[in-house]
């Protein structure tokens, strides 16, 4: 473990460990002599929205998908809760609700009934078909689209039915695959207020996305990678949209 | 949890139309398949009838034409055909037929049924009384095999199988459902478990409500008492149908796509239930071949021969043998004739058994090492299981086949005794003349019923086999999120 | 252009190691099928010939007797074993194997082998035509279902059609590619066949090259509609997975239940008589003619006067020739009448079930192919058929000769028997099998049909590579 890469990291402030949901320590993964993630530290506090940046093959996905436990780390340890992901694949699952790029649900059966099943299995107090709709249509949904087929909903309404379960299950911890692309300003811009409502409600939120304007928005952090490495963490706080953009850029030319 | 999973895969099933289409092709197969097999059942409860019929028929003038000539009425036709003398008694006027009866389930699967004849006559005439009763069949058909329920079962039901789960895992995942299912905390055997439950209760559920349903509809009989055999009969399916779920979860598990699955599964039932049993075939015929019967023909001739050439001899010996037989005196009188080609025939048929039982022993045994190979494929179980349970499989012909030759054995004993004795045959003899007991047992006899569960076990223990497999491999196995 | 298309697809399926797979599985099958195909062969017919052989001697060696009397001890006909069997046993275990050739009955034929293995042989043997007709065309559906869904949705079919060629090229180039890939394995396979047969090769059974000619021909016509089937519904499917499970379905029609459905539609068309009913009709039109009212001593009564006034006499001792020899012949012409009646009706019942699989290949070309397969190598019912008559044709020759020994030879009532110089005036039972010429007018449907499936095969993979869009 030679690889520490923290040593780029200096000017963001680091969240305070205690209330970590995500925690990554020294995390590499390597699909045989390539290194998709090399080193990487992270850690995300409940109630904050952390927008990891970075171009095609950075290693964001690889990163979310070792704290989905889709990916076992090489070496370095991935804690959901503290808990290690590899090691307690059910109990990190029940904290944690996640939001994929391409996100599809059973094309045959209604939103509604797309979430009774997922809630169901996502654990958590049993949830009346009520109070389900109710979730729905608070995530955005509009009534009448609650009983339609799934077959019938466009992205972004799919996106509301995750977010609903999310809820519904009371996760703790969100994690998001460019959930923004394909999603036109309008709906993009409601999906922002949504996680923003998440993020209230403690809510340890975990972002990979392309769209350097929407993290800024959105996210207390953003956190650059390239070529596996986290190479700057920010807080939006400090930065306006053109210094983002400056500082990616920088980054991209390491 | 595993209910919860159970119960969303139902609605997905019947929500993508898998369910109506299922019901709309098994219904209808089983239905036209139980037809089929009702069909030959009925046709083979005909000819029993028939041949019950003729049998109590051919008493009943045996007897009329006894009593005919005893009160002087009429006088005895010639000797061929005098009902007086026991050898035309024997050789034709007072033959005993023998038949098997099909057993309730028995349109369930017609098996060897369509190859062996359910009746036979018995009668003193040499040779195989089942060369007298041959069943008429065309050959091709005999080829083809029916269309019965057990081949719907045991080779349709594994392909629905296979239609309603190549895509357990893989089409969740080429739809995209897989990434989201599997961020939830439960484990991937559960889910896994819960897919097979499903596709388990929906197959075996229609399956098993529609030939419960033919079974009544199609009057199999008294039902009550062939319970245990019915039950077997869900059993043995039920476990067939959880061997290729199994299958179907361990192709599935190894996270290749819906069409590369399709492909496997397809491959590995074209193994199991084609290649793997004509293969044991070949093996079995080429390591044990049976012999051909053209060569034990010439040897029954040679014996035969001998056994004439010695002719007057052979009475001789025989009253030697046989003292209490022999008439009050052996001198040349009307019997001496019957009685000479009485004592020749039955020094044929000593000479010929021995023979005529090494090949039906050879043929047996030979039989029986193929059984054996039954074990390598769970098809190849399941049809023996249910032609067992139909009573059509080949060790109740060969039962059948024994009763029979042990009844000719009495026949002849009875008939020669008053041959060779010389005596008359009388009105009274006719009710003592050895007759037939028709199986009417209520159920599956003990050995079928061993049989089957020996075959039962089998299954099991494949299943038990895949599923060991199955456990040992998922925690192990990384799904594949993506397609 | 073909050329370059087909050169590829044959490379991508060599590079493709489940057809390698496939096919050096179904290479292994093919040579154990030959291989045992061969043993059964030799076996079965070395056993066959020396039964003959010795049936012959024994009827030779039967000694003094009189000639109605070894007229009842008769001979034995073993059903010759064809050659090709090796390819296509056919029907041969479901028909038995020898009969008994006495007089006055048309026994049936005895001990069907199958009576004698276990039930799991109704699986059904390994034999080449297993392999050629059930697991060839699966090899080619897993083969070429990917054809051309394969390419639209690896986005290859965009630059194809894209780049100028003639859509009929491509259509060309794909089947001759693929063809080209399953020659690899369809080759060798017949080389090994061919060999067998070389080795097998006996004239005396009707084996000629021309048969091998054409029983390769029905199943290259076959495998050729199998190819199209598979690249029309490639062409026309939605997706590669719509495609497979479209040509594994069309697999288990053809394959798994043609034949099952043909045999209930055959059986429904033209039904058999029980057994029982067939016996007993025959016993009764024995017994009481086959009018019904001129019974066995009417009969005898009848010939007798019409004999006595032949000759001008009007007793049977003053009859110039034994009345014995007349009445038996008499009595076996009126049986054989009789048996012509029945076991002709059976005959041609079982001919016509024959004709509507045949014909029936216009559903599936499996059972097309599988007719001409059996007629081919001489293992169908209208083989057997044509042995059982010869056979009983036979027997009756048999029964005219001794018959015709003791009308000539002996006087009504005398003590008559005789020797080894009766016995050798019967000829040896030879048999000839059916020749080719008339195997082929039976089989020529199934060949029109063959040749009409690969046709709308063809056109209709034609068709489908003409609409077909790149997305």
């Amino acid at each position: 473990m030679s690889h520490v890469i923290a040593a780029s990291v200096h000017e963001a402030p680091k969240a305070a460990t205690a209330s970590a949901l995500l925690t990554a320590e020294s995390l590499v993964k390597e699909y045989g002599s390539f290194r998709a993630v090399d080193g990487l530290t992270l850690s995300v506090a409940a109630g904050e929205i952390y927008c990891l940046l970075g171009p095609n093959g950075a290693g964001k996905s690889t990163t979310i998908n070792c704290f989905l436990g889709f990916t076992a780390p090489t070496s370095g340890t991935v804690l959901v809760k503290g808990l290690d992901v590899q090691r307690h694949p059910v109990e990190t699952k029940r904290a944690l609700a996640y939001i994929p790029e391409l996100l599809n649900l059973y094309r045959n059966l209604t939103g509604l009934e797309n979430l009774e099943y997922l809630a169901a299995l996502g654990g958590g107090r049993a949830k009346s078909r009520s109070e389900l709709t109710e979730l729905l249509i608070d995530a955005g949904l509009q009534a009448d689209a609650v009983n339609k087929r799934v077959s019938k909903y466009s992205k972004g309404m799919r996106q509301k039915v995750a977010v609903a379960l999310a809820v519904a299950k009371d996760a703790e911890v969100l994690l998001l695959d460019e959930p923004t692309s394909g999603l036109d300003p309008k709906a993009s811009n409601e999906f922002s207020a949504l996680l923003g409502r998440l993020r209230e409600r403690g809510v340890a939120i975990l972002m990979a996305t392309h769209d350097l304007f929407r993290a800024r928005e959105t996210g207390q952090r953003v956190g650059i990678m390239n070529r596996g490495r986290l190479v700057r963490e920010l807080a939006t706080s400090d930065i306006g949209h053109a210094d983002l953009e400056r500082i990616y850029i920088e980054h991209m030319h390491d | 949890m595993l209910a919860r999973i159970v119960f969303h895969e139902w609605r997905v099933l019947r929500a993508d139309r898998t369910l109506w289409l299922l019901l709309a092709v098994l219904v209808p197969l089983v239905a036209y398949a139980y037809a089929n097999g009702a069909a030959w059942q009925s046709s083979q409860q005909e000819i029993v009838r028939q041949v019950l019929a003729d049998d109590s028929t051919r008493l009943a003038t045996l007897s009329a034409q006894l009593l005919a000539i005893e009160s002087g009425e009429v006088a005895a036709p010639p000797a061929f055909q005098n009902p007086a003398l026991p050898a035309p008694v024997g050789r034709s006027l007072g033959t005993r037929a023998a038949v098997l009866p099909p057993a309730p389930l028995a349109a369930t699967s017609v098996g060897m049924g369509d190859l062996f004849p359910s009746y036979a006559v018995v009668s003193t005439v040499s040779g195989d009384p089942f060369l007298r009763t041959p069943s008429i069949e065309n050959p091709l058909h005999l080829l083809a095999g029916r269309f019965d329920l057990a081949f719907v079962i045991v080779f349709l039901l594994p392909l629905f199988v296979l239609s309603i789960g190549y895509g357990l895992l893989s089409q969740e995942r080429e739809d995209g459902t897989l990434a989201l299912l599997l961020t939830q905390p439960l484990p991937s055997g559960t889910l896994v478990a819960g897919k097979l439950i499903a596709r388990f209760v929906v197959l075996l559920g229609i399956l098993i409500i529609a030939t419960v349903l033919a079974l009544l509809l199609g009057g199999a009989g008294n039902l009550l008492s062939w319970a245990s055999a019915v039950g077997l009969w869900i059993a043995v399916v039920s476990a067939y149908t959880l061997f290729w779920l199994l299958v179907v979860a361990l192709v599935n598990i190894r996270g290749r796509s819906s069409s590369e699955n399709a492909m496997t599964l397809a491959t590995v039932w074209l193994l199991l239930t084609i290649v793997l049993p004509a293969a044991l075939n070949i093996t079995a015929s080429m390591r044990y071949p049976v012999p051909s019967r053209a060569e034990m023909i010439g040897v029954e001739r040679e014996a035969a021969e001998e056994a004439q050439q010695q002719g007057a001899t052979l009475l001789a010996a025989f009253y030697q043998d046989h003292p209490e037989l022999a008439p009050d005196s052996v001198a040349a009188g009307p019997t001496s004739f019957s009685a000479q080609s009485w004592a020749v025939q039955e020094e044929v048929e000593r000479v010929v058994a021995p023979v005529r039982a090494r090949y039906d022993e050879q043929a047996a045994s030979q039989r029986e090492l193929l059984r054996r190979f039954r074990f390598l494929s769970p098809a190849l179980m399941v049809q023996e299981a249910l032609q067992d349970i139909a009573g059509t499989g080949d060790v109740r012909y060969g039962e059948f086949r024994a009763q029979v030759h042990a009844l000719r054995a009495e026949f002849r004993e009875f008939i020669g005794a008053r041959i060779v004795r010389g005596d008359a045959f009388t009105s009274a003899d006719v009710a003592s003349i050895p007759a037939f007991a028709v199986d009417t047992s209520d159920g599956l006899d003990a050995g079928a019923t061993s049989r089957v569960v020996v075959n039962l076990v089998g299954l099991l223990v494949l299943a038990m086999a895949l599923a060991g497999l199955l456990m040992a491999q998922l925690p192990r196995v990384r799904m594949r999120v993506r397609a | 252009m073909i050329l370059t298309i087909a050169r590829k697809e044959a490379r991508e399926i060599w590079r493709d190691g489940r057809f390698r797979w496939g096919a050096v599985l179904v290479a292994g099958l093919l040579a154990v099928a030959l291989i045992s195909g061969w043993q059964n062969y030799s076996d079965i017919s070395a056993s066959h010939k020396a039964a003959t052989e010795a049936t012959w001697e024994r009827w030779l060696d039967q000694g003094e007797k009189n000639p109605h009397s070894a007229a009842h001890y008769g001979v034995y006909a073993f059903k010759p074993m064809t050659p090709l069997s090796l390819v296509d046993q056919g029907v041969s275990a479901y028909t038995g194997v020898f009969t008994w050739l006495e007089a006055h009955n048309q026994n049936p034929f005895e001990y069907r082998p199958a009576q004698d293995g276990p039930a799991l042989a109704r699986f059904g043997q390994l034999t080449a035509s297993t392999v050629l007709q059930l697991l060839v065309p699966l090899l080619i559906v897993l083969l070429g279902f990917s054809a051309i869904t394969g390419e639209r949705e690896a986005g290859t079919l965009r630059l194809l059609l894209g780049s100028g060629i003639r859509r009929g090229t491509i259509a060309g180039g794909k089947a001759a590619g693929l063809s080209l890939g399953l020659s690899a394995l369809v080759v060798p396979a017949a080389a090994v066949g061919a060999l067998a047969l070389v080795l097998a090769a006996d004239v005396e059974h009707g084996v000629s090259a021309s048969r091998v000619v054409m029983l390769a021909s029905s199943y290259l016509l076959y495998f050729g509609t199998v190819l199209g089937m598979t690249l029309a519904v490639s062409a026309w499917a939605r997706s590669s997975r719509v495609a497979l499970l479209s040509l594994i379905a069309i697999w288990i029609v053809n394959a798994l239940l043609s034949p099952r459905l043909a045999s209930d539609v055959a059986r429904s068309l033209h039904p058999l008589p029980s057994a029982e009913s067939f016996r007993t009709a025959i016993n009764d039109e024995l017994r009481n003619g086959i009018d019904g009212h001129s019974p066995q001593d009417v009969r005898q009564e009848a010939l007798r006067d019409s004999v006595l006034a032949a000759h001008g006499v009007d007793s049977i001792p003053q009859l110039p020739v034994n009345y014995a020899g007349i009445s038996l012949q008499a009595s076996e012409e009126y049986a054989n009448h009789v048996y012509d009646r029945h076991f002709g009706d059976l005959a041609d019942r079982m001919r016509s079930q024959e004709a509507v699989h045949r014909t029936l290949g216009i559903v599936t070309p499996m059972l097309a192919v599988r007719s001409a397969s059996m007629g081919l190598s001489g293992t169908d019912v209208f083989h057997h058929e044509h042995f059982v008559r010869a056979a009983e044709e036979h027997r009756r020759l048999i029964q005219r000769i001794l018959n015709g020994d003791i009308e000539k030879n002996s006087r009504f009532g005398e003590t008559y028997t005789v020797g080894p110089e009766v016995w050798s005036q019967v000829p040896a039972f030879t048999y000839e099998p059916p020749v080719l010429a008339s195997v082929l007018s039976k089989e020529a449907p199934s060949f029109v049909i063959l040749a009409a499936w690969l046709l709308l095969s063809g056109l209709a993979f034609g068709l489908g590579v003409h609409r077909v869009a790149p997305e």
